[in-house]
């Protein structure tokens, strides 16, 4: 199972926080890019220490990235970066998904990926889980945002997958509270987390910060 | 909202199984047919492969495997849907618009012109490229050669036949991209969809050539190789980077997608850029 033993550490990082021996490598945040809002929102309740990385999809992003780049960067402490074809996976920024390509993660690296849209969206926030679900199983936090504002249900399949192999799943919205109460039968992948959108910053800043301590 | 609803088959439980499986398929293909795509990014590869067992009906990779090893058609069509990329015609107008305005003038000073569009898939970037040339008024000198690895992709960039759904999108970046015209007046529209006219293939060749496996095949002015290397793991992708260079003659121009950069590939000092957003380069010494 893959982790994030690759991981490259800048040195400004080190000397703000002590090395992570926790239990994630990564937070993958989706949201389609219709409540691009709540992603903001998020981002505005992000300390500036939060040491994991974190990369952002828009869900079916279109358009021009420069000015997404910008309206994000004004509501966030932490730098946003966007990804280029094979950029290392970086901790302590926000790496933020290009518009109109598929984003995946590697073990230590992007991957961009021109293949056709998923079901309309490019890029597609269930390509992304499923890759970090396939990258980093158990050590992966994945965050969806605004599920109901999107029909096309992108991010539910990849987020069964991160359950599914581990990872922790936190889903956005009081009304999809549901998600808790149908669990499979036999062995049982670890539950969703429902939280409201003002909760789940705060709950993954302090997820980092256990780590870092 | 219920995420069971869409958790993995139970038989997906096994995952490094799968890694085997894949592993196993791709050392298959490579020898039973000498398409080779272990140096591909494996990420991407596996949703794709996930993709077509769904399609072909299969349960597992390995199952696919016994399919495709078999059943040449079916292999053909694997190899179709692991390697076809959807790009569209003036994707990011901003590259064409400097092609127009930067590389097609110093085209210009030369007698004759070759162009190689490497990894061309559907042809949205050859139809892209042709109407360029037209308008510059460089169709007579130059000679494009598109090539791709499937024969099944390559055929539908010689129809040239596309949906209608995103005319409007085209059109759009057509214009963004400095066009001179309307782009209707480069199509006709057929019931089964868009069908851009057969006049913008008079200088176009198209081959079938493997980047992965085949070797340099001429010297060129332009190679455009845009988010093709992006399905590579890096050293391929470094592989294809001296490909491509030995390819290219002395000044001559490299383009890549928006999102590529040479970091990684060894070439980041033979190369100087020639836009703002570093997508197009020319070849130094």
């Amino acid at each position: 199972m893959g982790t994030a033993r690759g991981l490259v550490f800048p040195s400004s990082t080190l000397a703000r926080t002590a090395p992570r021996t926790g239990e994630h490598d990564i937070v993958v945040v989706g949201a389609p890019v219709a409540a691009t809002r709540l992603a903001s929102m998020f981002l505005v309740g992000l300390p500036s220490a939060f040491a994991l990385p974190l990369v952002l999809v828009l869900g079916g992003a279109s358009g021009r990235d420069r000015d997404r780049l910008v309206a994000l960067q004004a509501h966030c402490a932490l730098p946003v970066h966007l990804v280029d074809d094979k950029d290392p996976i970086l901790p302590a920024r926000i790496h933020l998904a290009p518009a109109d390509y598929h984003l995946l993660v590697e073990e230590d690296h992007f991957a961009l990926s021109t293949e056709a849209p998923l079901r309309g969206a490019r890029p597609s926030i269930d390509v992304l889980f499923e890759s970090v679900a396939d990258a980093f199983g158990a050590r992966a936090v994945c965050i969806l945002l605004g599920v109901d504002e999107d029909a096309t249900g992108d991010g539910r399949a990849g987020a069964a997958r991160v359950r599914a192999r581990g990872g922790l799943v936190i889903v956005e919205n009081p009304a999809t509270a549901a998600v808790d109460a149908r669990e499979p039968t036999g062995q049982e992948p670890p539950a969703a987390t429902v939280l409201h959108l003002s909760e789940i910053a705060p709950f993954v800043s302090t997820l980092c910060e256990w780590e870092v301590t | 909202m219920t995420l069971e609803a869409h958790a993995p088959r139970a038989d997906d439980a096994d995952w490094g199984v799968e890694d085997l499986e894949i592993d196993l398929l791709l050392e298959g293909i490579a020898r039973r047919y000498g398409s080779d795509l272990r140096g591909y990014a494996r990420s991407a590869l596996k949703h794709r492969l996930r993709g077509a067992l769904d399609r072909e009906g299969v349960a597992s990779v390995s199952a696919l495997q016994a399919h495709v090893l078999r059943d040449g058609p079916a292999m053909g069509r694997l190899l179709a849907a692991l390697t076809t990329n959807v790009h569209g015609m003036f994707r990011d107008p901003g590259f064409y618009l400097t092609l127009r305005r930067r590389v097609l003038p110093m085209l210009r000073t030369y007698p004759f012109v070759r162009i190689w569009l490497a990894g061309c898939s559907t042809g949205e970037e050859v139809y892209s490229t042709a109407i360029l040339l037209a308008e510059e008024g460089l169709s007579a000198r130059v000679r494009l050669y598109a090539t791709d690895l499937s024969e099944a992709v390559l055929a539908r960039a010689k129809a040239g036949l596309y949906a209608g759904d995103q005319l409007e999108t085209w059109a759009e970046r057509y214009v963004q991209s400095g066009g001179r015209r309307a782009l209707t007046d480069y199509l006709t529209v057929e019931p089964d969809g868009l069908r851009l006219r057969a006049s913008l293939r008079d200088n176009v060749v198209f081959g079938q050539h493997d980047l992965a496996t085949d070797r340099s095949f001429n010297e060129f002015n332009v190679i455009l190789c845009r988010n093709v290397m992006i399905h590579y793991g890096a050293t391929l992708r470094r592989r294809v980077h001296e490909l491509l260079d030995e390819s290219l003659c002395r000044l001559g121009i490299l383009g890549l997608g928006s999102r590529e950069t040479l970091r990684g590939t060894g070439f980041e000092d033979r190369y100087e850029s020639l836009d703002d957003e570093g997508r197009i380069f020319r070849r130094l010494g």
